[in-house]
């Protein structure tokens, strides 16, 4: 038997309950409520301010973020693995610390004007 | 013998970026402008192999990608697909009735991609990619955005590749003297069945970074071209480098086939077809995947544990997956990102402006959004229609960490 056969069968056991009453992740899946479409709340769209195409926005401002930055990083503490693993790699101590990561640097000067005139 | 096999297509050896700190930006803005309104970039919002869903936007729109698939009858089947599709215009597209959605498949790689790019250069400057599945270039901007150092583009399609070349081509020729673009190479290879690393021009390159956008699921035929794609995405990568991508969920897709009567489920805008319902082969559980009667390429199944468990043979640890849907309501919590939804259309507007329709003209299809101004959210709202979310919600969004 090859390596690849060995493999698959080793697979085809490991996995032999995928889908079935016993694959657990699967049932887990299975127990959450179905989604809705998105929802955003505010919205700005191509209504007056909104994006303009043919319109350079490179070098416009950013407006700085001023709340807490709840939707910043991954979350791989979430996620099996060493719980040190998040402090490790996000920089606690480096240059771009918590939220204030390279999203709110650069993009300098010029004003806020774009999205001050929401 | 496949004639996309081809080999590699050029290299071109453009001035490295030194790269200054890169203070000025990081992924995420870069990716922001974008998408709307980038003559240069498409479409797509998907990603790249493509479906519909990708197709589109601005970047992204590279239909390659599914090529990647097998060798013999299918593989020829996705390149030659590929090839034969027309660049059209933007205006065209946006006609679309899918083209929020694909707006909104590519704000959310431009969110992952910029993140990602943020988390590589935290430990260095210069950031070297390997876009698999690179399509036509559907991600360039997203690149550049990020400044990154090297990008190494492949792709199963020539054409699409060469489109790639063509549009970085472009993207040097206009860029302002005082931008350094990273430097560039561009390969034709099917990656499920030849090893990149033969074909690059520094064999010993290594990646920070391997993005395989909506492509990843072609290579699931057989277990040989699940792992040399995978051996593609992960050999040439740095410990700590990330093998990132989106890509069907097969818990979603086997869940809604369990709740058809048929072998097929979809809507307005797409349609899934099964061979057969209640046998789910770990590899070769081919599916007919069909967006907006364009495309129908087969995909396969990818059991997702399986893959977690093929990648540890390269080292790789799975450090993040997420819904689409998930992924969604995490990274809209940042004012950032909402932002850079607005500018990229990644939602439409309800109620419509007064001189707008709606995607659909059916008002079951917004009933969700319909519901919520009713509870007195702030309108107007960003939203999707159900059909395109239904679309787009099967897929899922993964990050593996090289671990040595």
């Amino acid at each position: 038997m090859t390596d690849s056969a060995e493999t698959l069968q080793k697979y085809e056991e490991q996995f032999a309950n995928r889908f079935t009453a016993e694959d657990v992740e699967y049932q887990r899946y299975l127990q959450q409520p179905v989604n809705t479409p998105p929802v955003v709340e505010d919205w700005r769209g191509r209504g007056a301010g909104g994006y303009q195409r043919g319109r350079d926005y490179r070098n416009q401002d950013q407006r700085p973020y001023r709340g807490r930055d709840r939707g910043r990083g991954w979350g791989w503490h979430d996620q099996r693995g060493p719980p040190q693993w998040q402090d490790r790699r996000w920089g606690s101590g480096g240059p771009y610390q918590g939220q204030h990561n390279s999203y709110n640097q650069g993009y300098n000067s010029g004003g806020q004007r774009h999205y001050d005139r929401y | 013998m496949d004639p996309i096999d081809a080999g590699q297509v050029a290299v071109e050896g453009l001035p490295e970026s030194s790269g200054g700190p890169q203070g000025s930006g990081n992924g995420s803005h870069a990716l922001q402008d974008d998408a709307v309104g980038d003559p240069t970039s498409e479409q797509s919002p998907l990603g790249k192999r493509k479906r519909p869903q990708e197709e589109g936007e601005d970047e992204e729109a590279s239909p390659t990608k599914k090529l990647i698939t097998k060798e013999g009858p299918h593989s020829t089947k996705v390149a030659s697909h590929y090839n034969q599709l027309q660049e059209c215009g933007l205006a065209e597209r946006n006609k679309s009735r899918i083209v929020h959605m694909r707006n909104f498949n590519n704000w959310l790689k431009s969110v992952l991609i910029g993140e990602i790019l943020d988390k590589v250069r935290q430990r260095q400057r210069e950031v070297c990619v390997l876009d698999l599945g690179c399509g036509k270039g559907g991600d360039l901007l997203k690149w550049r955005k990020g400044h990154i150092s090297r990008l190494v583009c492949a792709d199963i399609a020539a054409i699409s590749v060469e489109q790639c070349q063509q549009r970085y081509a472009d993207m040097r020729r206009k860029c302002h003297p005082n931008e350094k673009i990273f430097s560039a190479e561009f390969i034709t290879a099917d990656c499920t069945k030849e090893l990149l690393s033969e074909k690059l021009s520094n064999p010993s390159i290594q990646f920070d970074v391997c993005s395989c956008q909506f492509v990843y699921h072609y290579s699931f035929e057989t277990q040989q071209q699940a792992d040399t794609m995978l051996r593609n995405a992960c050999e040439r990568l740095r410990p700590g480098g990330f093998f990132i991508g989106t890509t069907p969920d097969a818990y979603e897709l086997v869940k809604r086939l369990e709740a058809s009567e048929t072998d097929s489920f979809g809507n307005e805008v797409y349609r899934v077809t099964f061979q057969k319902k209640g046998e789910y082969p770990l590899f070769g559980c081919q599916y007919d995947f069909n967006l907006e009667g364009v495309v129908n390429v087969p995909e396969f199944l990818v059991y997702f544990p399986l893959f977690e468990e093929m990648a540890k043979k390269y080292n790789m640890r799975l450090v993040y997956k997420k819904t689409f849907h998930d992924f969604f309501q995490e990274k809209i919590q940042n004012e950032q990102n909402k932002i850079l939804m607005q500018r990229m259309q990644a939602l439409e507007q309800y109620p419509a402006d007064g001189g707008n329709n709606l995607a659909s003209d059916k008002p079951e299809e917004y009933e969700h959004a319909q519901r919520r101004a009713e509870e007195k959210a702030r309108v107007p709202l960003g939203t999707l229609s159900k059909s395109e979310w239904e679309a787009t919600s099967i897929y899922l969004v993964f990050v593996f960490e090289k671990m040595s």
